[in-house]
Formats: C-alpha cells, sequence, structure tokens
C-alpha cells in the first residue's frame, strides 16, 4: 500500500505541477476579497443613471434544496403543528429512504430537500406537508443548482431542466457564468454573465442576462465590469414589478455595489455601493446589514422600491416573505430566529431557543415563510447540519413541517 | 508534501467571522485556499476550472458560515464544499467539452512509462469524488475521519471508498493495508 500511495501521490504531484506557485493563486483570490472592494468603490462612484453591475453570490436568492449530511431520525409523516416554537421531542423512526415518488400536478409548489438517508436523492414536500415523495430529477441536479420557487424547474449553470432532468433551455455559452436566480414568476431566469476575465487587465464587461423557459438569453443591459475571481450575481428578479437586483460581490461573497434595473428598458432605477444585503423577491425591498466592528453587532437598513430609507432592523435580516411584509430576522447568524413584521417592529415567530437559524425562503404567492433550524439533538458531524423546518404564518402559528433533513 | 492545514480551534474568530468581520473570515479560511485549489485540481483536472470552482467555494463558504457549528472542525466543512462545487462543475456541458479539449491537449503530452501511464489513466477515470477522497486522504494527509466529514458519508464509507478506488488501481491491495 505504501508503494501504491507513493506512485498515486507522484501522479497527483505531476498534475499539480500545473498551478506552480499555488500560493500566489490563493494570495489573488483572498486578495481580490478586500481588493476588489476598494477597486470598485474607485472605479465606480454611486452615479445616479451610470449602468455598471454585478451580483454577488452571496446576495442570490435562497436556494429551495436544503443541503445538510448524515441522517439521524427520520420523520417523514405529516405536519406537527405547534403555537410556537417550543422544541418538541424527535420520535425514534428506523432510517430508510423516501420510496414513493411526489405525486403532486407539476405547478404545485414544492419544497425541496436532500433525503436524510439516501443524500443524493431530493425529495419534495407540499407546504402543508399533505404529500411527500422523492423527484424523478437526476439526484446530482440537487446538488448546487437552484430550483424554482416552485420547485417545479432546475438551473445549472449551463441549462434549465425539468423536473425529470431534461434540458428545457440552454444558457449562454462562452461565457463566465454565476449563479443566478428565479424570476418570481418561475418561468423565467435571471443571471449575470461575462467573458473569462482571468488575466483580463481591468476586468471584461458584464451583462444582465433574462432566459424564458425555451426561449433563446435576452441581454437587458451591460452594467459593471468583472475582474480576476470576483462574483456577480442577481439578489431579485421580478416579471411582476419588471425589476432586477443586480450585485457586484467581493470574492468570498460580501456586495460591494448593487443596481435595481428596471427589465424592460435596462434602465439603472437605483444604486448604492453596499455591504451584504437581501432583497425581496420582487426587489422592492432590499435590506442592508451593517457590521461594526467595534461592537461585534449588526444592524439592518431597508430601503424602499425608489431607493428611500424605510427603517432599521436590529441584526440581521435574511429573507423576506413574498410580499415582502415579514422579515427573518436574528441577531447574529447561528442564533435564535424571529420573523418580524418589520414596519412595525413586532415579532410574530420566535423560533426554538436551542436551534440555530440556517435558510429561510418565502412561500411562492403566499404569506408563509419555511424557516430552517438546525437540530440541537442531532449535531451536524459532516459538512452540512441535519435541520428542522418550520412552516410560519403570518399571524404567528408555525407548524413543524421536516425533521432532521438536509 | 505537507501542509499547514490544521486549523486552530478559533472560536472567538469563527464567531467575529460569523458576524460579519471579513477579516476574521479571511483568516480562518486562508490556510485553506491553497489546499482547497488543489483539491478542486485532482477533480476537475484543468487549472482553470480548479480555480472557478475554489472561488465559488469560497463565496458559498462565507454564505453559508453560520452553518459551521462550534467545534466543527473548519477543514473537511470547506472541503465538502469545494467537493461539492467540483462535482456541479462537470455535471454542465460546458465542462465535458473543455474536459475534451482538454484532454487532447493532455495526450500531447510525453507520458513516462507504461506503468505510471496506466496509474494515471486509472487515476483520471475514478469517479471525481473517489478521486478527491484519495487526494484528500493520501496528499493532503486528511484523516479517514475528516475524508468522510468532508464527503458527506460515514468513516467507514470513507474507508471503503478509498480502499475500492485502491483495488480498481491495483487489484491486490489489500483493505488492511489501508492505513
Amino acid at each position: 500500500m505504501n508503494d501504491l500511495r507513493k506512485e498515486i501521490n507522484e501522479v497527483f504531484a505531476r498534475q499539480q505541477g500545473q498551478l506552480g506557485d499555488a500560493s500566489q493563486a490563493s494570495n489573488r483570490m483572498l486578495r481580490a476579497a478586500t481588493g476588489g472592494r476598494r477597486v470598485n468603490r474607485q472605479l465606480w462612484p454611486s452615479l445616479a443613471g451610470v449602468a455598471l453591475v454585478l451580483v454577488a453570490a452571496a446576495a442570490v436568492g435562497t436556494s429551495v434544496v436544503f443541503r445538510g449530511l448524515h441522517p439521524r431520525t427520520v420523520t417523514h409523516g405529516g405536519p406537527t403543528p405547534i403555537p410556537s416554537a417550543t422544541p418538541a421531542p424527535t420520535p425514534s423512526a428506523a432510517p430508510t429512504a423516501l420510496a414513493q415518488p411526489l405525486n403532486v400536478p407539476t405547478s404545485t409548489a414544492v419544497i425541496l430537500y436532500h433525503d436524510p438517508v439516501n443524500f443524493d436523492q431530493i425529495d419534495g414536500t407540499t407546504w402543508d406537508g399533505s404529500a411527500k415523495g422523492r423527484l424523478g430529477v437526476n439526484p446530482e441536479a440537487g446538488n448546487g443548482v437552484l430550483a424554482n420557487p416552485a420547485g417545479t424547474l432546475w438551473a445549472t449553470t449551463r441549462d434549465i431542466r425539468d423536473r425529470t432532468g431534461q434540458v428545457v433551455t440552454t444558457l449562454a455559452s462562452n461565457t463566465k457564468g454565476f449563479s443566478g436566480t428565479w424570476a418570481d414568476d418561475g418561468q423565467h431566469y435571471c443571471s449575470m454573465v461575462s467573458k473569462d476575465a482571468m488575466g483580463q487587465v481591468g476586468g471584461v464587461p458584464a451583462t444582465l442576462q433574462v432566459t424564458a423557459v425555451g426561449q433563446a438569453p435576452r441581454n437587458v443591459v451591460q452594467i459593471g465590469r468583472v475582474y480576476d475571481q470576483t462574483s456577480a450575481g442577481i439578489a431579485a428578479c421580478s416579471i411582476d414589478k419588471d425589476r432586477a437586483v443586480a450585485v457586484q460581490s467581493s470574492s468570498i461573497g460580501t456586495a460591494v455595489q448593487f443596481w435595481v434595473v428596471q427589465l424592460s428598458t435596462g434602465r439603472v432605477l437605483w444604486t448604492r455601493p453596499s455591504g451584504d444585503i437581501r432583497a425581496s423577491r420582487d426587489g422592492e425591498y432590499i435590506a442592508e446589514i451593517s457590521y461594526k466592528q467595534a461592537t461585534g453587532s449588526s444592524s439592518t437598513t431597508i430601503y424602499s422600491p425608489t431607493g428611500v430609507v424605510l427603517g432599521h432592523v436590529a441584526g440581521r435580516v435574511d429573507a423576506f416573505s413574498w410580499d415582502g411584509s415579514l422579515a427573518v430576522q436574528m441577531e447574529n447568524y447561528g442564533q435564535q430566529v424571529s420573523v418580524i413584521n418589520w414596519r412595525t417592529g413586532t415579532v410574530v415567530w420566535k423560533g426554538p431557543s436551542n436551534g440555530g437559524y440556517l435558510e429561510a425562503m418565502p412561500e411562492p404567492g403566499g404569506q408563509r415563510i419555511a424557516v430552517s433550524v438546525s437540530d440541537p439533538q442531532h449535531p451536524q458531524t459532516g459538512g452540512f447540519p441535519p435541520r428542522n423546518v418550520y412552516i410560519v404564518g403570518p399571524d404567528g402559528q408555525a407548524v413543524k413541517l421536516l425533521t432532521d433533513v438536509m | 508534501m505537507a501542509y499547514a492545514l490544521s486549523l486552530p480551534s478559533d472560536e472567538p474568530l469563527r464567531l467575529r467571522a460569523l458576524a460579519g468581520d471579513e477579516a476574521a473570515f479571511e483568516s480562518l479560511i486562508r490556510p485553506l485556499v491553497e489546499p482547497g485549489l488543489r483539491l478542486a485540481l485532482s477533480m476537475l483536472g484543468n487549472r482553470r476550472d480548479a480555480e472557478d470552482a475554489t472561488q465559488e467555494a469560497l463565496t458559498r463558504a462565507w454564505r453559508k458560515l453560520h452553518q459551521l457549528r462550534p467545534g466543527m472542525p473548519v477543514r473537511p466543512w470547506f472541503f465538502a464544499i469545494v467537493a461539492n462545487q467540483c462535482r456541479n462543475m462537470r455535471r454542465t456541458a460546458w465542462f465535458r467539452l473543455t474536459s475534451v479539449v482538454d484532454a487532447i491537449h493532455h495526450q500531447a503530452t510525453p507520458q513516462p512509462d507504461v506503468e505510471r501511464l496506466d496509474l494515471e489513466r486509472g487515476l483520471e477515470q475514478l469517479p471525481a469524488t473517489d478521486r478527491g477522497a484519495l487526494f484528500m486522504h493520501f496528499y493532503l494527509g486528511l484523516s479517514i475521519e475528516e475524508v468522510a466529514a468532508a464527503v458527506g458519508i460515514s468513516p467507514a464509507a470513507a474507508k471503503s471508498r478509498i480502499y475500492r478506488a485502491c483495488r480498481r488501481l491495483r487489484p491486490a491491495v489489500a483493505l488492511e493495508e489501508l492505513e
């Protein structure tokens, strides 16, 4: 074995030779993280009407696939209604992967997740928990690609596929692809594309692109430039409101600047240099999160559709309900989560005190929010934590829909 | 080959990064970028794709930092993100296209000897995740437990996966020989 290990390492070493001094590449990536922010602020002052851009993968919409890792106890039964988030004991059950296919109309919105027993299997459940089952989609498609809000279509960086894994639309070719996001109608995909910026002094231009399922991509506007290893993305895209929020980010994903763009004309409605942002699904409300190093605390400013400050929220806002009226808020990541009415400051629901916040997603066309939190009874042992998923209504009523899914 | 792979359990650093401190995140992740890039290269086979995958993994790591629980080692967590990103990239038609080009180019490179060529081809033919597991265990020196966490399987399954990969490369290898 030692001989084989040595021989294998020799092959790996020869392959690694093409990296040369890899520390240079590593440093370049990290330099872009902070350096990119400074460069962009110098090159792109916040000029109204200037059509520049890119979006941060940091601000890209929530993936509807909840991810996690090792299965423990698995509950595939119906939802457990609870008035508040009092941690409930988890029933024991033999871990088995869901066997039956998801049998709902393709137009029915579902929440998708990795099967707790078989990570490569994608399962879905309706928002009320009345139907659950595995999807026929290629299991690999669930790993890192985005489903539309209703979970009916999937986007990779190069194409769009239906629930069976069949390609229905090819996205831009010969470009550098960034994570995009689905429009609120679930039939358009919005993304930032550019040519490969590697080694291009001064970067290369980037373009906001909208692709209707089954049609060729449409370039909306060229905004901003992409540098080596900086990211670009779409925080929100709305056919309904005719706008998208494009964000340019540093290489570690924090936003540098965002632009609110009218999709039909390509006009920049307003723009702002920024830190981390989250946007409502229609791009009307934008939450800008500021971190104060001195106190180690965060606060959030919420902007109106025209860029006017509407209010401030303590801590971080990480997601909005579909209509933008409710926000998912926590003091800091990993801490107790709340759903609030951000206009009044009213706390609608508080999550479990012993379960750290993980992710949230709004119900398409509805007022409910799916909030996932870690399960303290089943600590994370791998790359992704087991999670419990609560469905929170505008009245504060919450249902624990899924237990220990990934 | 030795790398400074083991991050200290720096909980204050993690908490500062979690609160949004970019400098803390950089400090936390900096020692892992180069080995992450090397892991991506082992799985994807060319530098450009490896850099893109690592960059995307950095972005995702920042976004998913709150999912790194207290006490969780950072290294397998970050490598899991890198490996997943590599698996995702391998599925695109674009990747297959560039891989064909790379393969043609690669074939023009003089090879040292038949045995090594067989091993090299054998490694290329392994599933990317298996190759990544071998790379992490043999080349980067990760323990079986760390490889398991990075790949998302149990330690027993990780050991079995590495063993099976070795058997494909050298059928005579016995499980007991796997450290």
